[in-house]
């Protein structure tokens, strides 16, 4: 797009990059069938690798879910219960004074190997839990707690601490090892993590009873169950009712069902008993109980493996169920990461193969429709409706019969001078029934049938847009939103172009006329760096709705190409005058302008654009010559006044109401001559006959007034 | 339109999808008439400022579309919401343009009532009291 200005010989060199990849690269070598499975190619691509990313990451959190589970989850575990037994074994050895059970030295060992297995995990990197790294984190900060450990055992042997000390020393390093289940296991909220964290919450619940058996199992030892004792006990037994009830009520039913069962069962029945028994303020401050440890050890401990034995089932089994699940998704990841790399791959292939024949174009523009049509006062064609079939002869004044579906030759001249050789709306190429040609026309069937419905994407997410713009009070909100619909503007313009080039109409279609200074705001809006665009604000007049498209897109191309062509910083000036026959609309850049003859070639494929774009020239030039000539509005290049490049648009007084028309009569009008230096201080673009105040009167970055710079204030490039 | 000619065209889909004027949706984007600026050069500007074009101003044909608008519908006070419900834009584009024509002193605004010139708190408990009376 950005060719009109630039000889083809330099082209490719001329156009900066496009920052957002969305219009085309500036490798202008390439054929129009290229550039359009290119377009496809990319769409697709980018189809696939979203649907692969959602599969992808499901599995990859399946994956993750079951690194963790084996590498952290089930040493965690098993130290968290290491970790309750040593504490209760410690609070019986602390109560007797003296006595050194050998349960606690065998305990403190087992201890020690679960921390050497979580040590392992920590130190260990597997590739597989990229992404867990709060879960690390968190067991790092437990590894880091586990060192205070041995201090702790020390302390406990000489003595230096009393029960309660050394009890909540003990509960707050099982506290960080639960804090490792509470991390974030999988980039996003699954069935399984839910219920798994209900089996962590019945977890907890099971260790505030594991608190009430410490507790407990160190007063009963030293038999002296003291008030604080009792209080303490209360608040526990009362936590553990509450906590586990919570967690029961979370459950997935085949658990739920076994915990009822459970709470009805002998077990918790009895437990609930001798609690509440021992919880009941006594008479006296110190009281010696009446129930033996072995009593309570005899009520605890079913319940406490019971419990366990709930959570260990239900781990295992709600991942049992989730099976059939993850082999869906695994499968599911196959089929979308294996059968679309492949549907991309035969597209990228096809693409290959339709580069390799210069694709001839078949280029049908169907009529402008309703009260205008555009004139064409050297057409031989005939009118819409007598179209010759295929087969026909072309009309007369093409070189010769057939020539429109032939492959292209590469050598053949390309800027032809035949005044019958420029396309018509009404004129038809179709395919030359050969096997190539039907393919072609199938997939161009394709193509166009996919960049309708991208057409019908594109509104519903502008109306989106619409809403979410009038709906957002932020600045900067706001100014995110103007970025995604620029972006979604200038992507409706690619696809408008494809559905044009297909030689089909776009969706967009005007009856009424529409302002001039909005068709060429809306052509300021459709391109790359719009801020640097200053359209003069005394514009008047309209242009006939029919032709509204295919000027924007004109008028898009030329300022696209201006702003390519000129420094960065600089502006693009949009002005308009009025003439007896029409209107001129000039874009004028600060460019370095281009050599004569290269201007001469531009003008010359400006004038007489071939119906096949040449593979020398951008589409964009190409399609604004056509566009151009569809409606008989006369584009041309000059030098501007100074330095830069003027390039402009006469638009007939048929296609305006309002000033310039509608004067009604298709007068072929002549372009004013160009005087390549200008007058010094006088308008850009020539003898103009009401020098009104313009912005293409101004240097190349001053603003003209006051108003000017109220209607487009020139931000810089945003990035 | 007829839609004889390119097989694809022949293939259909083609008057079905296509929107007339108002459906085309707007020929100029919100963006493009500010230049995709969203932060007004008042920045006091709020959604229930008071705008009110200056007595000497008559038709300014230096200005867009929208500006003219706002500068004819403002002869009489609007309020910044307002006029984007009547101009049919987002807010955030009222503002930075009606920024630009205060900038310009073609237009002026006047700030919600204060607190002290609303009812006094006197007055407010004598008809709550007379109201309670009722």
């Amino acid at each position: 797009m950005a060719g009109v200005t630039a000889p083809p010989d330099r082209a490719g060199v001329t156009a900066p990059p496009d920052p957002a990849g969305v219009t085309a690269p500036p490798v202008r070598t390439g054929s129009a069938g290229r550039r359009r499975v290119a377009l496809l190619v990319a769409a697709l691509t980018l189809c696939w690798g979203y649907a692969a990313f959602l599969t992808a990451r499901d599995a990859a959190d399946l994956l993750r879910v079951r690194t963790l589970s084996t590498s952290l989850g089930q040493p965690t575990d098993a130290l968290i219960l290491s970790l309750q037994t040593e504490r209760r074994l410690t609070a019986a050895a602390l109560a007797e004074p003296g006595a050194r059970p050998a349960t606690l030295a065998a305990q403190r060992a087992d201890t020690d190997a679960a921390i050497a297995k979580l040590r392992a995990f920590n130190t260990g990197t597997d590739l597989r839990l990229a992404g867990a790294q709060e879960v690390r984190d968190r067991a790092a900060e437990l590894i880091r707690r586990l060192d205070t450990l041995d201090p702790l055992r020390r302390s406990v042997d000489a003595g230096g601490l009393d029960r309660e000390q050394a009890t909540t020393a003990y509960t707050e390093m099982i506290d960080a090892g639960f804090a490792v289940y509470a991390g974030q296991w999988t980039s996003r909220e699954t069935r399984l993590i839910e219920q798994t964290r209900s089996f962590v919450a019945l977890a907890r619940a099971r260790e505030v009873l594991a608190r009430e058996d410490t507790l407990l199992t160190g007063a009963l030892t030293a038999r002296r169950v003291t008030s604080a004792d009792r209080a303490r006990l209360a608040d526990l037994v009362a936590a553990q009712r509450f906590v586990r009830a919570e967690a029961a009520a979370a459950l997935p039913p085949p658990e739920r069902d076994r915990y009822r069962t459970l709470v009805g069962g002998d077990g918790l029945t009895a437990l609930r008993a001798l609690e509440d028994q021992l919880a009941a303020p006594g008479d006296d401050a110190e009281e010696i109980p009446a129930i033996p440890p072995q009593v309570w050890r005899a009520a605890v401990e079913p319940v406490l493996a019971d419990l366990r034995d709930l959570v260990a089932a239900g781990v295992r089994d709600s991942v049992e169920r989730a099976t059939p699940a993850t082999v869906s998704v695994v499968v599911r990841t196959g089929l979308v990461g294996g059968l679309g790399f492949i549907v991309v791959m035969a597209a990228i292939v096809g693409a290959l193969g339709a580069t390799r024949r210069p694709a001839r174009r078949p280029v049908d523009q169907t009529d402008p429709p309703e009260s205008i049509q555009p004139p064409h006062p050297s057409d031989h064609t005939p009118a819409a409706g007598q179209t010759p079939a295929p087969d026909q002869t072309p009309a007369a004044g093409q070189p010769h019969p057939g020539d429109q579906n032939r492959p292209l030759d590469r050598n053949r001249p390309l800027v032809r001078t035949g005044p019958g050789d420029q396309l018509r709306p009404g004129d038809r190429q179709v395919g030359d029934g050969s096997p190539s040609g039907a393919s072609r026309l199938a997939r161009d069937d394709l193509f166009l049938q996919l960049s309708r419905r991208n057409q019908v994407l594109l509104r519903q997410q502008l109306t989106l847009l619409d809403a979410m713009e009038r709906r957002e009070t932020d600045a900067e909100e706001l100014a995110d939103l103007f970025r995604v619909d620029h972006l979604t503007t200038r992507i409706r313009r690619n696809v408008e172009r494809l559905i044009t080039a297909a030689g089909a109409r776009p969706a967009r279609r005007w009856r009424r006329p529409v302002p001039l200074i909005d068709v060429v705001r809306g052509a300021a809006g459709e391109v790359a760096e719009y801020e640097r665009v200053l359209v003069s604000s005394a514009w008047a007049g309209s242009l006939a709705g029919p032709a509204v498209l295919d000027l924007t897109h004109l008028l898009a191309e030329l300022i696209e190409n201006a702003l390519d062509c000129s420094p960065p910083d600089s502006t693009v000036r949009v002005s308009v005058q009025f003439r007896d026959h029409g209107c001129l609309i000039v874009v004028l850049d600060d460019g370095p302008g281009l050599a004569p003859e290269a201007l001469a070639g531009v003008n010359s494929l400006l004038r007489e654009p071939p119906p096949v774009r040449p593979p020398g020239a951008g589409h964009g030039l190409h399609g604004a010559a056509l566009a151009a000539g569809r409606w008989n509005v006369r584009v041309e290049l000059a030098p501007g006044h100074r330095g830069g490049t003027a390039a402009r648009v006469l638009i007939p007084a048929a296609l305006l109401a309002g000033p310039g028309g509608p004067g009604g009569e298709q007068a072929t009008m002549e372009l004013p001559a160009v005087d390549p230096q200008g007058p010094p201080d006088g308008p850009a673009d020539g003898p103009v006959p009401e020098p009104a105040p313009q912005p293409a009167a101004a240097g190349p970055t001053r603003r003209t007034g006051p108003a000017a710079r109220i209607t487009l204030p020139n931000r810089r490039r945003p990035q | 339109m007829t839609s004889h000619g390119h097989p694809a065209v022949r293939a259909g889909l083609d008057d079905e999808d296509a929107w007339y004027d108002d459906d085309a949706g707007p020929v100029v984007r919100p963006y493009a008439m500010t230049s995709g600026r969203t932060r007004p050069v008042r920045p006091e500007l709020d959604l229930i400022s008071q705008v009110m074009t200056c007595p000497d101003v008559r038709g300014a044909d230096q200005l867009s579309p929208e500006q003219t608008e706002i500068i004819e519908r403002c002869r009489r006070p609007l309020s910044v919401a307002e006029i984007g419900a009547a101009l049919n834009l987002p807010v955030g584009t009222v503002r930075v343009l009606v920024g630009d024509l205060l900038d310009a002193g073609l237009v002026e605004t006047r700030e919600p009532p204060l607190l002290t010139e609303l009812p006094s708190e006197n007055l407010l408990e004598a008809l709550l009291a007379g109201l309670r009376a009722l």
